[in-house]
């Protein structure tokens, strides 16, 4: 299938999405996706040509036919099923979500701590009530991000998540997104909005799971705000089937004072890529994102984060790490603007790849864009394969070389993991990382 | 504003120096390009029929291609219609030695203080002095003759040389490499051509001052030095140019090739008129330089200071072929006023055990945008490449801009690569320490900007060194707040 | 040679500063103790000129010239020298270099002939083995890799260079070893003349030890609180500054 073929099919998708909406297709909302439709046919999708997707051919996307995801059947097996594939955490609620579609009664909502309100999407657009001038939502934004505006084109299902001034929100959510085996390759289009109000705290695990082997399309929007000195700890397990694809954009504006901390683990998906804006827009805001990703066999990840600093006295400290192994493809882009108002910014950003195989690749950019003077600035990038002479010495101690070669990764990746304030969730990801790099070394 | 800032920006106020047209009758084209514009040029220069066909390829490929637009430069639209591509200052036969050279470019070079007699006999630095696009005098070729060093205008060399020039013009920067390599092979006027023999090593700095007169001219030099097998030498770029009120293009392709064993050292100090303060007139400067190391430990050297034109877009770029070979870009840019550049290199890992080192210092000040964008390839088969790069801007002023954009691409599992990069506000505490010890506030900012710098400059050959620091004061002059 | 009188001062609108009142005389060392935030370090900084430091009230002349009118490298060249508690550094810049530039900067203000190379060279060589540091040292770019000790002994070898007439010491102990203690005091004390005096700001007595004051202040609150000879730091170091804060409220002793 040709690109213009692609485009054309979720056009004619479009136009049978709209039929299903009876009487929706007068709401304001509706317009908009109309809008994000005209521009994502006329955008089309990026070329290696457009900078910011040079390094990721999309060519296995466009040509795989893509039906949309239908309702699942909500069943207790389902939700074991899903259960399976998932992480285990145990003081965490869980949100369902199979093929797209927020499953509330399969999800733990009659325990939510005060403070918290989660509302169906469905339910939240039949009152035409989405905000849309969020960041996801907004006319340039569609412009330059061709996926968003298809996401918005067909945004239907998902879930908003309204956190409360000044509530505390100890339990962390688990947003469990999960994929089942079908037999013709599907796309879903889910969209997640997170409201967190001043002074409040909270945690969200998003995790993305499938059946090996299953090939779908996840096409994942999250609009995220961070109020006024709010802290939220926004975790993402990426833990897709190896054949599925995953597009996902992350929005984020931060208030003043406000903390946006975004931890990424990347396992899954044959074709990833998992792009960060934030933008902190409120002074003493602060932006945290740490990732890590190890693709395995033939899988291509690509990682796009902007931090935009727009005003002053702001903070942020980026840090991504790569093990890459068997036939694998890296990418990395790290953008840190500084717009002319944003004096004293003190921005720091590291990407560390190491490559373990002759036939992986990485290309990676960590780009800073500088308008303003009083600032303070460093960005690092390293490339580089485990040290012999570390090898060795573990060897000489009598540990096989794929033990110590597993040793000396997992310590490279669980730097990132160490980072994440959960403890109940820092176990259940060591142990799979572990588990992954134990993998790749046997090979 | 501090009364330190208001100290610097009564310095930064200073203008161009170097502006001044000189009056000389030239010989030039009708605006415009075509096939017949080409084949006038090559009539005009007395050219072979392969060069002239080498050309007429070059501009159909060119018709063929689009002005990039990813750099991080605005200007208008450029009219390529609306230029002249020949100019050379008129007279009848090249003169033989100094005396011979018309007394008015003289008296320009003087304006510049680059004195030729001065140098011939006091530095030892053999020049190739390009006025407008033709050579007018060139020094020292006997002495480097008797080394087998043919060291001539790119014209001479392709009615002279003509064997040389087909087996390498082009085997680097082919003619459709990019829009503006395409423009410059199909229209090219003059430029140098070095090569050294093997075994030779060149015993001097070979020089050549590039200057651009004549209103509404294009410029569009062609450089091509070859370093055979065990060869050696360190070559000299440096420009001034005269004021101007129109926007000048200048499309240069300078192609270097180190075989086994070589080394070339390729320094440039570049100080074309910047525009005025608000970014009126100034040079268009789009270069594409690119050297080869094609022979195993063979060795290009970049070193560029640059702190002219309106708008830069440089990458000066090593293909590491050869095992072994090694690349370096050494590089101070400065943008001050109105001025943008996008500056910086590629290095391409291609053989065994290749290295390159990639130093990068931005300085911006005024309402200037400056940009460092380099490249590190390592392909498959360079096993043990190794890359360190280090890009440090220093920002003056809260209405300049520094943007850093390394692109690393790695297919080998046993490269190295790392890269670090910083960008912060001269420090007001440098400056006070300074004070505190009796240093006044201007000398203290070219002492800490020199110091920032200096990493690039042990690198330039030492009288290059001194006239850098010199162009580097004058172009921060009042800057810093 | 000194002379402060009810000066204030503030920085970012913060009043730190309540009106100093201290005559330094020729021949003198004075010790300024204070516990931390009383505005030692602010009194310094006022001196040499900082410019985020904001003079309210007050007035100081030095040598009958009104400092606090003069540009802070003028004042470096009529003499007064800040021996810095966080000495910067400056990459790139050789100590030879800053040292050489700093030096003829003072001479020709003075109207003296600049030094060349070589003689400068032979004075600071000369002075190097006065703080005991390697001739390597003139080589490094200003301050940069030194460790805390090279960075004070690079202090007071500036100030042997430039041979002030008021010198004053922000910290100059804080981080030091006791050897390195010694050698910076000892490099002081071998600069001290009837004709130069020295202000020693320092957190502890410990300085005192090496490098007698004539005189010790205890600045408390942006006021010196009380005055006296060097039992008073003594004092102190058996009390601590709890005592004197408690007679903060009394009139200051003019010295």
């Amino acid at each position: 299938m040709t690109k213009e073929q692609s485009i054309h099919s979720y056009q004619e998708q479009f136009a049978a999405f709209e039929k299903t909406l009876n009487g929706e297709s007068g709401s304001s909302f509706h317009a908009l996706r109309r809008e994000a439709l005209l521009q994502f046919a006329e955008t089309g999708f990026p070329t290696l040509r457009n900078e910011d997707w040079r390094y990721t051919n999309l060519n296995p996307l466009t040509g795989t036919a893509f039906a949309m995801a239908i309702q699942p059947a909500e069943s207790a097996m389902l939700r074991s099923q899903a259960k399976a594939h998932a992480l285990r955490i145990p003081d965490a609620l869980t949100l369902l979500f199979v093929d797209g579609h927020f499953l509330p009664r399969l999800s733990d909502l009659g325990s939510l701590p005060e403070g918290l309100e989660v509302r169906d999407l469905p339910a939240v657009l039949r009152e035409d009530a989405l905000p849309v001038g969020s960041a996801a939502t907004d006319a340039t934004v569609m412009r330059n991000n061709p996926f968003t505006a298809l996401n918005t084109a067909f945004t239907r299902q998902g879930v908003t998540l309204s956190v409360r001034r000044n509530a505390l929100i100890e339990q962390p959510l688990h947003l469990l997104f999960f994929s089942t085996p079908a037999a013709t390759p599907f796309v879903a289009h889910p969209r997640v909005v997170i409201d967190v109000e001043a002074n409040a705290q909270c945690s969200f695990v998003e995790q993305y799971v499938g059946d090996p082997g299953a090939v779908y399309f996840n096409n994942v929007v999250t609009d995220v705000h961070v109020g006024e000195n709010a802290v939220v700890q926004h975790i993402k397990i990426q833990d897709e089937s190896t054949a599925a694809f995953h597009v996902a954009a992350n929005y984020a504006t931060v208030a003043r004072s406000g903390h946006y901390a975004n931890h990424y683990i990347g396992l899954g998906g044959a074709l990833l890529r998992n792009a960060i804006h934030a933008v902190l827009a409120g002074e003493g805001a602060h932006c945290t994102m740490n990732g890590v990703y190890i693709p395995g066999g033939v899988q291509h990840m690509d990682h796009f984060t902007v931090t935009d600093h727009a005003v002053p006295n702001c903070t942020s400290h980026e840090l991504y790490k790569g093990i890459l192994t068997d036939e694998t493809r890296g990418v990395f882009t790290g953008k840190i603007i500084v717009r002319q108002d944003a004096q004293k910014t003190d921005a720091r950003q590291a990407n560390n790849n190491l490559l373990l195989s002759e036939n992986a690749q990485i290309d990676t950019r960590p780009q800073l864009e500088i308008y303003a003077d009083d600032v303070k600035c460093t960005h690092g990038a390293t490339v580089g394969r485990i040290n012999d002479d570390q090898l060795f010495y573990l060897e000489s101690r009598g540990i096989d070389r794929a033990q110590a070669g597993n040793i000396l990764s997992y310590a490279f990746a669980s730097d990132i993991v160490t980072r994440i304030p959960l403890a109940s969730l820092r176990e259940a990801i060591d142990d799979r990382l572990y588990r992954r790099l134990e993998e790749s070394w046997k090979k | 504003m501090s009364t330190d800032a208001q100290d610097l920006e009564k310095l930064t106020g200073q203008e161009y120096k170097y502006g001044f047209v000189t009056d000389i009758e030239s010989d030039t084209v009708p605006k415009g390009l075509s096939e017949d514009v080409i084949r006038m040029i090559s009539a005009k220069k007395n050219e072979p029929e392969w060069m002239l066909e080498w050309r007429l390829k070059a501009y159909r490929m060119w018709l063929k291609m689009e002005e990039p637009h990813w750099a991080h430069v605005e200007y208008p639209a450029i009219d390529y219609q609306d230029i002249s591509y020949y100019s050379a200052p008129k007279r009848k036969d090249g003169p033989k030695n100094l005396d011979e050279v018309d007394p008015e470019l003289l008296a320009t070079y003087e304006k510049l203080g680059i004195p030729l007699k001065e140098q011939e006999l006091l530095a030892g630095v053999a020049v190739d002095a390009v006025f407008d696009s033709v050579s007018v005098a060139t020094t020292f070729k006997g002495k480097l003759k008797d080394l087998g060093i043919i060291f001539c205008s790119f014209s001479e060399a392709v009615l002279e040389h003509p064997e040389l020039v087909q087996r390498f013009l082009g085997s680097v920067v082919p003619q459709g490499d990019n829009f503006y390599a395409a423009l410059n092979s199909a229209v090219f006027t003059d430029g140098s051509f070095v090569y050294v023999p093997k075994g030779v090593r060149c015993p001097m700095e070979l020089s050549t001052y590039f200057r651009i007169n004549s209103l509404g001219t294009g410029q569009f030099e062609r450089t091509l030095i070859v370093a055979e097998e065990g060869a050696y030498v360190s070559y000299l770029e440096g420009c001034t140019a005269p004021m101007r009120d129109e926007n000048q293009l200048h499309a240069a392709v300078v192609e270097l090739i180190a075989l086994d064993n070589a080394e070339i050292k390729y320094s440039t100090v570049q100080n074309w008129y910047p525009g005025d303060k608000e970014g009126k007139g100034g040079i268009y400067n789009f270069v594409t330089k690119r050297g080869k190391c094609a022979g195993v430990n063979s060795k290009i050297s970049w070193t560029q200071v640059e702190t002219g034109s309106s708008i830069t877009w440089k990458y000066p770029s090593c293909i590491l072929q050869g095992d072994n070979s090694v690349g370096e870009f050494y590089s101070v840019a400065v943008t001050n006023n109105r001025q943008q550049a996008d500056t910086g290199t590629k290095m391409i890992h291609i053989g065994k055990n290749t290295r390159s080192t990639i130093v990068s210092k931005g300085i911006s000040a005024g309402r200037s945008q400056n940009t460092y964008r380099g490249q590190v390839k390592i392909m498959k088969g360079a096993d043990g490449a190794r890359n360190y790069s280090q890009c440090d801007s220093m920002l003056m002023g809260d209405r300049c801009g520094a943007h850093t954009f390394p692109y690393i691409e790695n297919r080998n599992s046993t490269a190295q690569l790392e890269h670090e990069a910083t960008t912060s506000k001269i420090g007001e505490d440098q400056i006070f320490y300074c004070n505190q010890r009796g240093i006044s506030t201007e000398d203290a900012v070219n002492m800490i900007v020199n110091g920032f710098c200096k990493e690039v400059f042990r690198e330039l050959p030492m009288e290059f060194a001194v006239e850098a620091q010199k162009l580097l004061g004058i172009s921060l002059e009042g800057s810093v707040g | 040679m000194l002379e402060i009188r009810n000066l204030h001062a503030r920085v970012e609108g913060k009043d730190i500063l309540q009106g100093i009142n201290l005559t330094v005389r020729p021949g003198e060392i004075h010790a300024i103790m204070g516990p931390n935030g009383s505005g030692k370090s602010t009194l310094a900084g006022v001196l040499a000129g900082r410019e985020m430091y904001e003079v309210t009230e007050g007035e100081v002349l030095y040598r009958g010239k009104n400092l606090l009118e003069l540009e802070p490298a003028a004042r470096a060249c009529e003499g007064v020298f800040l021996a810095f508690q966080y000495p910067v550094e400056i990459p790139g810049v050789s100590n030879t270099y800053f040292l050489k530039a700093a030096l003829n900067a003072v001479r020709k203000y003075h109207g003296e002939e600049e030094y060349d190379s070589f003689d400068f060279l032979a004075l600071v060589k000369e002075k190097m083995k006065l703080v005991e540091m390697d001739p390597s040292f003139l080589n490094r770019p200003v301050n940069e890799g030194f460790s805390g000790g090279e960075k004070k002994r690079n202090e007071i070898l500036q100030m042997a260079v430039l041979n002030p007439m008021l010198s004053i010491l922000d910290e100059t102990d804080s981080g030091l070893d006791i050897d390195a203690l010694r050698i910076v005091a000892n490099g002081v004390n071998k600069l001290h003349t009837s004709d130069n005096a020295a202000v020693v700001v320092t957190h502890y007595q410990r300085l005192l030890d090496y490098i007698v004051p004539d005189f010790v202040h205890v600045l408390v609150n942006g006021r010196i609180v009380k005055s006296g000879d060097k039992d008073l730091a003594l004092h102190l170091e058996d009390h601590g500054y709890d005592w004197v804060k408690d007679i903060q409220e009394s009139v200051p002793e003019r010295v």
